[in-house]
């Protein structure tokens, strides 16, 4: 069964729970994309300026799975964060709460870019999945280190499966607000050394180290930040 | 039948308010007693072509807690035990006596760094036991990776500190049922094969070893911990080594050093929350 399908039974059938006395509701909420601001300096000490980013987006789910977060290097958040299964893999989405499956092009120095309206119901929400379009994540721009300047344009790269695990927790209620999907563009850009950039960076070499960090940077789940927002 | 066997546990647990014992083992199945295999057909194994064997794999374990979600402590072992894997097990570690015949739903052990007072368990050498004090060491696995004529050496020394915590089973629920009158055997299992997975998150991780085995940068047949710091995830195929949520793994050694922390598992298959301290 395709996961859209597994998703739309999901929702169907905690929708009819829901009708039996359970405490789940029917609820929708919009989805607003947009970036997280800063500078875009990478691991390898290139400062990126962005000239264009664009995202192509067909869908966002919501599950109640929380993210594993057990490979994290140790941080003191580790005191605080509740962690995963021990377990490559088994970030369990658990149930699905909400979905939107409109898509959608996203101009990400444009700012807030409304998405849609996500058709779910209320409950403990633990983790969101985002599905690029085939035109996926585009960066173009400049890239600075050392008096050294590196034009570049990454070309479009979506990942092949869903970016599962994307933190969201939250207690969905009736509350009226928003979920905010930032895209952490320095997360995104991290791995990326413009001093390898095979035969060429505009466009840049998909057989390049720096392609190999940028595709690995969409994949990076910690690169999307969801956050609810309460509507003021 | 499982849930019958749960639900005879159970029963017994909740009679009578009586107490019972509960036996703590380990072992590292036939992955790290024998090795572990190259894919082969339908046998899980390394889709590379790679087969591994230990020769050593030392594990401090200690910490093992009984604990209730609502609160209620139980018994706790503190002492850390130093066990090799390597040696024909399970191995028995110790065993909690006179514990309240209850259901024990929150049970957690550690493995972490040995300490001066670290005390060796079963067939053990001396040296390695002194091997883990003075290095502070968690982990220690030590081996051979081999494919066709080539084989590549490794001996790895980990310092991670994880508690492996909320412990659960499919076979016997959550935690420990201790019985009144009678003994519950718990098997705090290590899975051997964690060490060359593929992927940090996915499902679909898989066994590899040849990015591993092209670390040897300087090609004397040794895969360092070193060597695998040099090694840039970004070189490897964009289909491999993905780091899910792990954005600060960067390389191949926080790679492994990663998958380190997941290797502790519960009564077989059974898993737990891995906390990094």
């Amino acid at each position: 069964m395709k996961t859209h399908t597994r998703v739309a039974a999901s929702l169907l059938a905690l929708l009819c729970l829901s009708c039996g006395g359970t405490e789940r509701t029917r609820s929708t909420f919009p989805l607003v994309v947009s970036k997280e601001s800063g500078a875009l300096v990478t691991d390898s000490g290139w400062t990126v300026t962005l000239t264009s980013a664009t995202a192509s987006l067909t869908s966002a789910r919501f599950f109640s799975g929380e993210v594993p977060a057990i490979s994290r290097r140790w941080s003191p958040l580790d005191l605080l964060i509740s962690t995963a299964w021990a377990h490559p893999g088994h970030y369990v989405p658990g149930e699905a709460l909400g979905e939107l499956l409109t898509p959608v092009e996203v101009d990400l120095l444009a700012g807030d870019t409304p998405w849609g309206t996500v058709s779910a119901v209320t409950g403990r929400y633990g983790s969101m999945q985002l599905t690029l379009g085939s035109a996926g994540l585009r960066l173009a721009g400049m890239a600075t280190k050392d008096m050294q300047t590196v034009a570049f344009d990454t070309q479009g790269f979506a990942p092949a499966a869903p970016i599962e695990a994307i933190a969201f927790a939250h207690d969905m209620d009736a509350s009226a607000g928003q979920v905010r999907l930032a895209f952490d563009l320095k997360a995104t850009v991290s791995r990326m050394d413009f001093a390898q950039v095979g035969t060429g960076a505009n466009p840049l070499d998909p057989a390049s180290p720096c392609f190999n960090g940028f595709g690995r940077g969409v994949q990076d789940s910690s690169a999307y930040h969801a956050t609810w927002e309460v509507e003021q | 039948m499982r849930c019958l066997f749960r639900l005879s546990v159970g029963l017994l647990a909740g009679c009578g308010g009586g107490a019972g014992s509960v036996t703590f083992t380990t072992w590292g199945e036939e992955y790290i007693e024998d090795r572990i295999p190259a894919q082969a057909g339908a046998k899980a194994g390394f889709v590379d072509g790679w087969e591994v064997s230990y020769a050593r794999f030392l594990v401090v374990l200690g910490e093992v807690t009984l604990a209730k979600k609502t609160g209620e402590a139980g018994p706790k072992q503190t002492a850390p035990l130093v066990v090799d894997l390597k040696k024909p097990g399970p191995v028995e570690l110790f065993a909690f006596q006179d514990v309240p015949a209850t259901k024990w739903d929150k049970v957690s052990f550690a493995v972490a760094p040995a300490t001066s007072s670290a005390t060796r368990i079963g067939a053990i050498a001396a040296a390695d036991v002194e091997r883990m004090k003075t290095g502070g060491l968690s982990l220690f696995v030590e081996g051979t990776g081999t494919k066709g004529t080539v084989t590549k050496r490794f001996a790895w020394g980990f310092t991670t500190n994880t508690l492996y915590d909320e412990c659960q089973n499919d076979d016997f629920g959550e935690g420990v049922a201790v019985p009144t009158g009678g003994n519950e055997v718990v098997q705090l299992t290590i899975h051997g094969d964690h060490f060359w997975y593929d992927d940090l998150e996915s499902p679909d991780a898989r066994l590899r070893f040849e990015a591993i085995a092209g670390a040897d940068g300087n090609l004397d047949g040794e895969v360092t911990l070193d060597e695998l710091a040099a090694v840039q995830l970004t070189s490897l195929p964009l289909g491999q080594y993905g780091t899910g949520s792990a954005g600060s793994v960067k390389t191949l050694e926080d790679f492994v050093t990663s998958l380190s922390r997941t290797v502790g598992h519960f009564r077989g298959e059974g898993e737990c929350v891995s906390k990094a301290r």
